[in-house]
């Protein structure tokens, strides 16, 4: 065989691993767009379902400083103010429960092909119909520095936890508050769970804090972890 | 769950009732048959089903709610005749638009007259459920459509502006009130209000609604791309030529190099009449190169799955029951409709 016949590995047109993750890497010129690895349907997920939580929060919050303007009752202000509470920790809770539920969504709508269109005239997906057994979850330690007082929610599958795993910034519902991003993943080994290391800066604001695990290997979404900063105790 | 069956059962209801608001009367050439036109056409009767869906699971009979849903299918179909004329759009379900069939004055007097006849039908039952929660009833009706006037000057205001800078945000804004309000919510709380007489909680309705709302907006925006031109009942395609601000086109808008993006200013700028077979056809060809179609099928999951965590969440304490089943099931439909 000379050496033109050789059949050889395609030269990669990427230079470093594919983490499409949201957060991981920087928008690419306009002109490579085309060229460009497409957004997984884990990130676009992620993204949409951000949003939309975002767009509500924003909305509500129209509404209630209008309600204020207005000098509606204590009743209505009050309910929107609890509207707001509550979504605040829906936005932070969503990734967990909800996801939970996407994934079974998703799982029936892959086995379709639907989501990729490729058949688009099956019988509808349903996830309340076919619910998907909830998957075991991983038991991780979690070790917490923080001088204010947290609560710290993990959230993984239980086979994921031996992997190499990166935790995205853990964002709050203002965008204008900075990510908390001293979170580390520690995979099990045989002699110990799965750890998760976070810092919680001094100054941090409260609220809840989410952030999506992804596998470094594979770049796809593993799970999510959960920081609620109540604030400075006493 | 057969979603389709079980609206067409609420759907006959539903037509029973609207035979009443728009009975035969004169002006009827020019005025009360156009203004009917719609409504006999067809159609999944999904908003007037989704009040009485959720009256009935706070414990409300269809009797209570039945003149309620007849107004918001009557309201839609006003918002429908004036939709389709400040859209141009040449086919509503599967015919010519009423502007096309009848000219645009008339058109738009019917459209006013169905706005008229939608909050006649709101007031219908006040015998029934009383005047402090007639009058929530209409103060509601009032707020969706403010809801709905303020998203549609969104829309339209992006177009004549020929706005070319928008995210996946705007859109939603865009949506929440255009599309989900008249579609989801407001056919939601008015049912929670029957049902529960209780107008104080009625933003709980506004998660699943929003998200179910824009799930299916998203779809029909699909659809309007790739749909089956003899199912769809709309011009196929119909949103490029109009230059519709949908997900699609605002993805593309975000990924388009300079050259690409000089091309469809140039198109989005240009009266409809003046847009070509080819330009049209270049943008579609364009938005499967970005992946924008795939793009969008992941958004509207996405947000079907989130309407689906906020119906568990807000539904919960509900009865199980067929309403609650049909309710429940609307996210997955959303997705699957042709």
């Amino acid at each position: 065989m000379s050496s033109s016949e050789r059949i050889t590995r395609p030269h990669p047109r990427r230079s470093e691993p594919i983490r499409t993750f949201r957060g991981t890497s920087s928008e690419p010129p306009a002109a490579a767009a085309a060229e460009r690895p497409r957004a997984s349907v884990g990130e676009a997920v992620a993204h949409a379902v951000d949003l939309g939580y975002r767009v509500l929060d924003e909305y509500l919050q129209q509404g209630q400083r209008a309600a204020r303007g207005l000098g509606l009752g204590p009743d209505r202000a009050e309910a929107a103010v609890d509207d707001l509470q509550a979504l605040a920790t829906r936005m932070a809770r969503y990734t967990s429960d909800f996801l939970g539920v996407w994934a079974q969504f998703v799982d029936v709508a892959l086995s379709t092909g639907r989501l990729g269109g490729a058949k688009r005239n099956d019988a509808p997906p349903g996830p309340a119909s076919a619910p998907a057994p909830t998957p075991a979850r991983a038991a991780v330690a979690v070790r917490v520095r923080s001088p204010q007082a947290a609560e710290v929610a993990a959230d993984l599958a239980a086979d994921l936890a031996e992997r190499p795993l990166t935790v995205q910034a853990l964002r709050g519902a203002d965008p204008t508050v900075p990510p908390i991003t001293g979170v580390r993943f520690e995979p099990a080994t045989a002699a110990q769970a799965a750890r998760l290391h976070v810092v919680v800066p001094p100054e941090q604001a409260p609220g809840t804090y989410v952030g999506v695990v992804v596998d470094d290997e594979t770049g796809r979404f593993a799970g999510t972890v959960t920081v609620t900063v109540v604030g400075t105790e006493g | 769950m057969d979603v389709a069956a079980a609206l067409a059962g609420y759907g006959d209801r539903i037509r029973v009732a609207l035979c009443d608001h728009l009975r035969p009367r004169e002006p009827r050439r020019h005025l009360y048959d156009p203004a009917a036109e719609y409504a006999w056409r067809g159609g999944r009767m999904l908003r007037p089903s989704l009040c009485i869906a959720a009256a009935r699971c706070f414990g409300a009979s269809i009797e209570e709610a039945i003149h309620a849903a007849a107004g918001i299918e009557l309201l839609h179909n006003a918002f429908l005749v004036h939709d389709d004329v400040e859209d141009e759009s040449d086919e509503r379900r599967g015919r010519p638009t009423l502007h096309a069939m009848h000219g645009i004055g008339l058109a738009v007097n019917a459209g006013d007259g169905l706005l008229l006849l939608g909050l006649e039908a709101l007031l219908a039952n006040r015998a029934r459920l009383g005047p402090s929660l007639t009058l929530a009833l209409l103060e509601d009706a009032c707020r969706m459509a403010r809801e709905t006037v303020e998203g549609q000057a969104l829309d339209l205001g992006w177009r004549r502006d020929n706005a070319l800078s928008l995210q996946d945000d705007d859109y939603l804004r865009m949506v929440l009130k255009k599309t989900c309000w008249y579609t989801t919510i407001f056919p939601l709380r008015t049912g929670v209000l029957i049902g529960t007489r209780d107008p104080s909680r009625l933003d709980r309705m506004l998660s699943f609604g929003f998200f179910l709302g824009a799930a299916f907006q998203i779809r029909d925006d699909l659809l309007n791309l790739e749909g089956d031109p003899r199912r769809y009942g709309k011009e196929i395609a119909g949103d490029l030529w109009e230059g519709k601000r949908t997900l699609m086109l605002v993805h593309f808008l975000q990924r388009t190099t300079a050259a690409e993006r000089a091309r469809l200013r140039a198109f989005l700028d240009a009266p409809r009449a003046e847009r070509s077979p080819d330009d049209v056809a270049w943008l579609r060809e364009r938005m499967d190169t970005y992946g924008s179609l795939e793009h969008a099928r992941a958004v509207a999951h996405a947000l079907a799955g989130a309407a689906q965590h906020e119906f568990e969440r807000e539904f919960r304490t509900v009865p199980d029951g067929p309403d609650k089943a049909l309710l429940a099931a609307m996210p997955a439909w959303v997705l699957s409709r042709e």
